[in-house]
């Protein structure tokens, strides 16, 4: 990566205008993206000083800073989440690379750059996650996937995880690879949120599932069966890890796969 | 420009460029420990500690780390020899390009887990990438010198 300039604001105020001044200016999270990518930038603004890298609780929900990263938030979910679903978080981030590389991995970055390979992404949209900005303010993840917009700092995540029980799962074609096909599952009372990521693309929602799961009333065997063989309406697509309809014809399973978990618990 | 930070317990200075990554300023400094594998952070064989934290070195900006504590192969030999013997009594290093990077994880997560389990373990150790081990030598070795150094 080039950079011409490298500013550490010491507030959003400030990091916001910089921003804003030149398309090549950027906010330095875990850099993997811009290093990966061999950008050059303008400016690199610093966030440590203006970015939250914690986790916290307020009002009744979870709030993720940007700037935690992938392996504080698997050792500390413990500590706001319940057991069970901080498996689930752990789980959906511990397969990326090692820990040192999850140390560098933000969950803002992840969320920001709309990285559809991401098994937090996929829970976090199954989740129905907020996000906030700091000039957009509140909004859905749901709603920010869909969207293009212009820039803005992203502060923090946030999750509500009242009576939420969740799993998460993916195929992926060998262990470190990026997934072919991610999907995460949220139940609360009874009522199935389903999302399936790695489209290639970031998350949407299994709607015929949710909807043939809410007509069976119950998960069963025979509702598992049948799952598998419900070809979703998503935008499957084409990548060097598969076909979109290899995507497509392996959805069901997954969907299937993910709902077992529930069944048996 | 002109940068400090603790190199392995030394106040160091150095002369980058704002885009340089760490990886190419501690080899520069003589860090030599520090291998190039990837550039783009897919195999652990940079891994250093900044502020006691496991990263990956050709990912890091060295403008980033002014006045953090760096530490490389170079400054835990001790514990690194040790470390070492393991993997030498299971034949687990070949080429060696790997094992500075391997070392530098494997007590990062000493320090950090506690009684990890072999998922954990796993989960921890899989960003660094052998070629020519076949990773059960390694494995074999992991185990072992956590099983008598606990």
């Amino acid at each position: 990566m080039k950079m011409n300039q490298y500013v550490i604001p010491e507030d959003l105020k400030t990091a916001y205008e910089i921003l804003t001044e030149h398309p090549k200016n950027y906010i330095l999270g875990g850099c993997i993206g811009l290093n990966r990518s061999n950008s050059i930038l303008n400016v690199g603004i610093e966030s440590k000083k203006i970015l939250f890298s914690g986790m916290r609780r307020e009002n009744g929900r979870i709030i993720l800073g940007s700037l935690l990263n992938f392996h504080d938030l698997e050792l500390y979910c413990h500590l706001y989440f319940n057991e069970s679903n901080a498996s689930v978080i752990r789980k959906s981030v511990s397969c990326v690379g090692g820990a040192q590389l999850r140390n560098h991995i933000t969950v803002g970055g992840t969320v920001f750059s709309k990285f559809g390979s991401s098994d937090l992404l996929t829970l976090l949209s199954a989740y129905d996650a907020e996000l906030v900005w700091y000039r957009n303010g509140r909004m859905k993840l749901s709603k920010y996937l869909e969207m293009k917009m212009e820039k803005d700092i992203l502060l923090e995540i946030s999750i509500n995880e009242e009576n939420a029980v969740s799993v998460v799962d993916h195929i992926q074609g060998s262990s470190l690879d990026n997934s072919i096909l991610n999907g995460a599952a949220v139940c609360r009372n009874g009522k199935y949120r389903i999302c399936i990521g790695a489209l290639p693309g970031s998350a949407k929602t299994a709607v015929q599932s949710e909807r043939f799961i809410e007509a069976a009333g119950a998960i069963n065997d025979d509702v598992l069966q049948q799952l598998i063989d419900i070809k979703e309406e998503l935008p499957f697509g084409s990548n060097i890890r598969a076909s979109a309809n290899y995507r497509k014809e392996v959805c069901g399973a997954l969907i299937s796969r993910m709902m077992e978990v529930f069944n048996e618990n | 420009m002109r940068i400090n930070f603790y190199l392995n317990g030394e106040y160091t200075e150095a002369n980058i460029n704002l885009g340089d990554t760490l990886l190419k300023t501690l080899r520069d400094l003589g860090c030599v420990s520090v291998k190039e594998g990837c550039r783009e952070g897919s195999c652990g064989a940079c891994t250093v500690w900044v502020d006691e934290r496991p990263v990956l070195a050709c990912m890091t900006l060295t403008v980033r780390c002014r006045d953090c504590r760096i530490t490389t192969l170079e400054g835990i030999q001790e514990e690194a020899l040790k470390f070492g013997e393991y993997l030498l009594k299971e034949a687990a290093e070949q080429c060696g390009y790997c094992s500075p990077g391997l070392i530098m994880i494997v007590l990062a997560m000493k320090k950090e887990l506690k009684n990890p389990t072999k998922e954990e373990i796993e989960s921890y150790i899989n960003g660094n990438l052998c070629r020519c081990s076949g990773y059960q030598s390694r494995r074999r070795a992991l185990e072992t010198y956590l099983t008598e150094n606990k």
